[in-house]
């Protein structure tokens, strides 16, 4: 084991031997300012005088890169998907210091409107040594980078989400769902470089199936999204990052925990190869008091063990892109707290996800399959085993007429389960949008869609949004006030998670409608504050949010089964506020929402949402050096789709997770200079309390992990 | 657990409730057994089991729209689909897939416990029995272990547990009756599927010595067979054969209902449901019928309930259906389940509307509703107080 990490370190560090006198081009989409890969850039000198700066033509394999450049040289900008652009001269080039700055490219999609394309010859490139704060018009949005996640103690996807505010993680059996400003967790839309990972047949994804290693960021986008998302994304989205990165990590913990993932990239065939995988292993069998039976008991979970692996793989070209995820898990069903009858039970999910896009006369076509396994067995009682295999594939085609962006999209869905369950539908879709800003700065932006979903047994599903923001105020050159808001309409069609995955046992179908988001509407106000080193921001808005036919799940005998209900009223606040300060930083979110199901004469609080939720950090870092005290709390939780009842709630919960980190690059003997090695040890859930994030299942009290993360980083 | 529960009751309403109770019951006594020989009164108070969402019990009376909620199971999972009311103590359980726990509640003092049957039991129904020397003595079918479990206990002291074992397949109810304790096989692999295994059976077990007879049930199938006993006759029910293993679903035998002499130890006769039916929910109607709860079929699961008589089991049928053809406010036909009259003929039943709230309908012996009132949400049973 140790010789065969001492050869992947010589081997990481004998590649990309380091530029000198360089400087760091960063390249990202204009419209989501997410990070682009794959991209090709190419110096050529402007000026014969200053020949000797200019370098070869070069693949971005991370989000950055480091190439030589001069003040009249010109950068050649391209990427698959993208319209190339070219950076000349000074002022850009000349204005970024050699040694600290990093130049910002944005480039548009090939489906860019005249407008926009009109307004990206405007907008000044940037010139930063900070990172950028992603946004988008009108939207509360918030992005970590897996950089500053690991840094925090973070080595799962799972744990940089609980580093985020605005999140409310709801974990059962090994399975981890997401919710946001609310939401249930099929509400969320989950995407990887806008690469839909929702099955269609269960409406969710298990962000637990994706490897860290092969993310850049993560961004989660709070309310409805039909235009840029599509169906489902009516409570928020998660928008996942790929990165080619090499990386390579080992983490332990208690209970058990045992993760090694890590990711390559190289260049070959002109295109640049990427690929990530990760093993992950825990028994979970922690102690817990069962208050459940006759007389409360210390016990352990029994049969709560989880496996999984994942490999990803990605080819980026000039002209087309192709990306390939798959994923394994087998997992232990662990019963409710005092429920035997599940402890020989298991759970198998295969997951396969290809997707490919290609440039078409400035225009750009995605396509992509899903494909979902799941098995149930219960070595007890064979005759219960279960499998269902749920088969996904879309197609779309973008582009803009005008300023007018376009959308048009085909897809099907197919089930097969045991139990004679067949189903399958078409859908379609066509949508439209148009942005506007205000010319020469950002004082201003607009951006107004529509969508239409056809979708075989639910009809024609309109939905629309319209989002806007805008500088109010600005005091002096450091400060400024945004005014935002937003509204819009979604639409979750039923998936046949709504009709057979809730359980087990064999369910019948019920016909269900389509649930309907009438309006998802946010307004605040959003100060930024400060220099790169020293910045203050703070935001909050207020948002409501009207469902129709809310899917909501009934248990019951026969009528064990969704059922769509009158109408969900949320109204809220959510905020946040981050202060750095040299080497401290802090940041803090607090959500209030008062989310009720009006049906049948009955008022019922959303079941696990709670009225108050907040999130705090504290980071102290040196430039080695790494401390954080994460806390998260929340008030109490209904668990049931009854009306407001104490004796029905999870109590509060406050939970706090430490974590101390050391980069071991700047070690004076450290003998790989371009190689970053990052220990991590975290203490979760320092104060050991008891608590369920799903009632019914434990959570473990006080632990520990300790990770060794190796990446490559050129400088 | 502390049971939350509110009186609206004043102390002197309670007083002059008690003092009531004395009053009739020593009337009562006075007079000739039976109510079917008294003049027919409106019931005590209605229960009804909120089996899932928020479980626990709503207790409503006779009139008005008030009622108040007992929990039953905030930390738990609970899994009941019926109860047993005897002498003011409720009875429920949860099944092996949410605990195998027994609940013991005191209907006058609104006091539950909880009790720890054995793990993966499966108990089925529970029974109140006659226990002695204070002791509260409870049977409880375990469905899984092909045995019955007899716990006692005194007051608030420690339960204690014996076993009665080798009862069959899958013993579902119990009763006692003439020094034996009478268990209800279902003879289905319960311990699996439910799969029906073969006609429903009938185990008499001598609380003296070992001799046990076994009275087969010709025709009666049902993994859920259950028994009422009135005098020394049992009419044993079972809800029918169907295969749930694919959709749609199959039906393979209705339900039926069969009356048995206990002291004869013979089936008397029986009674199959009407073709294409499911389930056979069977409760003694305080007019001296049986009110037998079923499914009208597999496809729509509408709920239906027929009246039934007890000399015969023949039906007393309406003109247009098998079942009783009841109707709403508006004349509307309307649907319910847990059905079961009261002493003036008057047809009790509960439906779970959208969002799972529940009503309980009152109907007239014509048919006609004639009270609808909330009772919480998740009703999955009903029992009228005499």
């Amino acid at each position: 084991m140790s010789i065969a990490a001492l050869l992947l370190v010589n081997l990481i560090a004998q590649l990309n031997q380091p530029p000198r006198d360089a400087a760091t081009i960063c390249v990202t989409d204009a419209r989501t300012r997410a990070p682009l890969l794959g991209v090709r850039l190419t110096v050529r000198p402007s000026a014969p005088v200053r020949r000797q700066s200019s370098a070869a033509a070069r693949r971005l394999e991370g989000a950055c890169a480091v190439v030589r450049v001069s003040p009249t040289d010109s950068l050649h900008v391209a990427r698959a998907g993208y319209i190339a652009r070219v950076v000349v001269g000074a002022p850009p080039l000349g204005s970024v210091r050699l040694e600290g700055d990093t130049l910002w490219v944005s480039l548009l999609p090939r489906d860019a409107t005249k407008a926009e394309r009109a307004a990206e010859q405007l907008v000044p490139l940037r010139v930063t040594a900070a990172r950028a704060v992603a946004r988008t018009a009108g939207r509360t949005s918030a992005t970590l980078t897996t950089t500053d996640a690991r840094i925090a103690g973070a080595s799962t996807v799972n744990a940089l989400l609980g580093l985020m505010p605005y999140t409310n993680l709801r974990t059962a059996r090994g399975e981890t769902g997401l919710s946001l400003r609310g939401a249930r967790r099929e509400q969320v839309a989950i995407t990887l470089d806008g690469m839909p990972l929702n099955d269609p047949a269960t409406g969710m994804a298990d962000v637990s199936d994706i490897p860290l290693a092969g993310l850049r960021s993560a961004t989660v986008s709070l309310g409805a999204d039909p235009v840029g998302t599509g169906a489902g994304a009516t409570g928020g989205v998660l928008a996942l990052t790929s990165s080619a990165q090499r990386v390579a990590s080992v983490r332990l913990g208690a209970f058990g925990q045992r993760t090694m993932e890590g990711a390559w990239h190289a260049q070959a065939a002109g295109a640049l190869w990427q690929a990530s995988a990760a093993w992950r292993n825990a028994t979970n069998d922690f102690t817990f008091v069962n208050d459940a039976g006759a007389a409360p008991q210390r016990e352990a979970r029994v049969n709560n063990d989880e496996q999984r692996a994942t490999a990803s793989l990605g080819v980026i070209g000039s002209r087309a892109q192709l990306s390939v995820l798959g994923s394994t898990s087998e997992r232990g069903m662990v019963g409710p707290a005092n429920v035997r009858s599940y402890d020989a039970d298991r759970a198998r999910t295969d997951r396969v996800l290809v997707r490919a896009q290609a440039g078409l006369r400035g225009t750009m076509l995605v396509s992509g399959v899903r494909r979902l396994a799941l098995r149930y067995v219960d070595p007890t009682r064979p005759a219960l085993d279960t499998r269902a295999v749920a088969w996904a594939a879309d197609a779309e085609w973008r582009g803009a007429l005008r300023d007018i962006a376009w959308r048009l999209g085909v897809g099907a869905d197919r089930l097969t389960a045991t139990g004679g369950i067949t189903q399958q539908r078409r859908r379609g879709f066509a949508a439209v949008q148009r942005a506007w800003r205000a010319a020469n700065d950002d004082r201003w932006s607009i951006d107004v869609g529509a969508r239409a979903d056809l979708i075989e047994g639910s009809g024609v599903l309109p939905t629309a949004s319209l989002g806007g923001e805008r500088r109010v105020a600005r005091l002096g050159e450091r400060v400024q006030l945004v005014g935002f808001g937003r509204v819009a309409q979604a639409v979750r069609v039923p998936t046949l998670y709504d009709l057979y995955f809730s359980s087990p046992q064999r369910l019948f179908v019920r016909a269900l409608s389509p649930e309907r988001v009438d309006l998802d509407a946010s307004t605040g106000l959003r100060m930024v504050a400060g220099s790169a080193r020293r910045r203050a921001s703070m935001e909050g808005a207020v948002v409501a949010r009207n469902t129709r036919d809310a899917i909501v799940w009934f248990p019951g005998n026969f009528g064990w089964s969704p059922a769509n209900v009158g109408v969900e009223r949320l109204r809220g606040v959510e905020s946040r506020a981050e202060l750095a300060l040299g080497i401290a930083s802090a940041s803090a979110w607090v959500t209030a929402y008062d989310a009720v199901l009006s049906t049948g004469g009955l008022r019922i609080p959303t079941p696990y949402v709670p009225r108050l939720a907040g999130g705090a950090q504290l980071q102290l870092n040196t430039a080695a050096q790494h401390a954080t005290v994460a806390w998260r709390g929340m008030g109490a939780r209904p668990y049931t789709a009854g009306p407001r009842n104490p004796d029905f709630e999870l109590a509060a919960l406050s939970l706090v997770d430490i974590t101390v980190a050391q980069q071991l690059h700047p070690l004076p003997h450290w003998p790989w200079p371009f190689l970053d090695a990052l220990v991590t040890f975290s203490l979760e859930n320092a104060a050991d309390v008891s608590w369920q994030s799903v009632r019914g299942f434990p959570s473990p009290g006080r632990s520990w992990a300790l990770s060794f993360t190796l990446q490559h980083s050129p400088r | 657990m502390t049971p939350q529960v509110r009186f609206r009751s004043t102390v002197c309403r309670r007083t002059l409730a008690a003092a009531s109770s004395v009053l009739l019951m020593a009337l009562a006594a006075c007079g000739n057994d039976g109510i079917n020989n008294s003049t027919p009164q409106p019931p005590r108070g209605i229960i009804v089991l909120d089996g899932f969402i928020q479980p626990g019990l709503t207790f409503l009376g006779d009139t008005g729209s008030a009622s108040t909620k007992l929990t039953l199971a905030p930390t738990t999972e609970f899994d009941a689909g019926g109860f047993t009311l005897l002498r003011d103590t409720v009875l429920t359980v949860s099944s092996r897939g949410a605990g195998d726990l027994l609940y013991v509640t005191d209907v006058r003092t609104s006091t539950t416990r909880r009790i720890q049957l054995p793990i993966r039991s499966n108990p089925s129904r529970a029974r109140l029995l006659a226990g002695t020397g204070g002791q509260t003595l409870i049977g409880v079918a375990l469905r899984d272990s092909s045995s019955v479990a007899l716990v006692s206990f005194a007051g608030a002291g420690a339960a204690t547990s014996t076993r009665i074992t080798n009862v069959g397949t899958c013993p579902t109810d119990l009763f006692q009756f003439d020094n034996a304790t009478w268990i209800v096989d279902a003879n289905a692999n319960c311990k699996v599927n439910y799969a029906v295994q073969g006609d429903v059976r009938l185990i008499r077990v001598p609380n003296i010595g070992t001799a046990r007879d076994t009275i087969l049930l010709p025709g009666l199938r049902g993994s859920g067979a259950s028994a009422l006993v009135d005098g020394d006759v049992a009419y044993i029910s079972a809800g029918g054969d169907a295969s749930f293993a694919s959709f749609p679903y199959t039906l393979i035998a209705t339900g039926g209902i069969t009356k048995v002499d206990l002291r004869g130890k013979r089936v008397l006769t029986a009674k199959k449901m009407p073709a294409n039916t499911y389930g056979a929910d069977v409760k003694l109607g305080l007019d001296g019928f049986l009110y037998v709860s079923l499914y009208q079929d597999l496809a729509s699961f509408t709920d239906r309930i027929i009246k039934v008589r007890t000399a015969d089991l023949s039906v007393v049928t309406s003109a247009s259906a098998d079942w009783l053809v009841l109707t709403g406010a508006t004349g509307t036909a309307v649907s319910c389940s847990s059905g079961q009259a009261d002493a003036l003929g008057r047809l009790h039943c509960i439906q779970n509307g959208t969002g799972s709230v529940t009503s309980l309908l009152v109907f007239s012996p014509a048919g006609a509703e004639v009270r609808r009132v909330a009772a919480n949400q998740g009703g999955v049973d009903l029992a009228i107080r005499p």
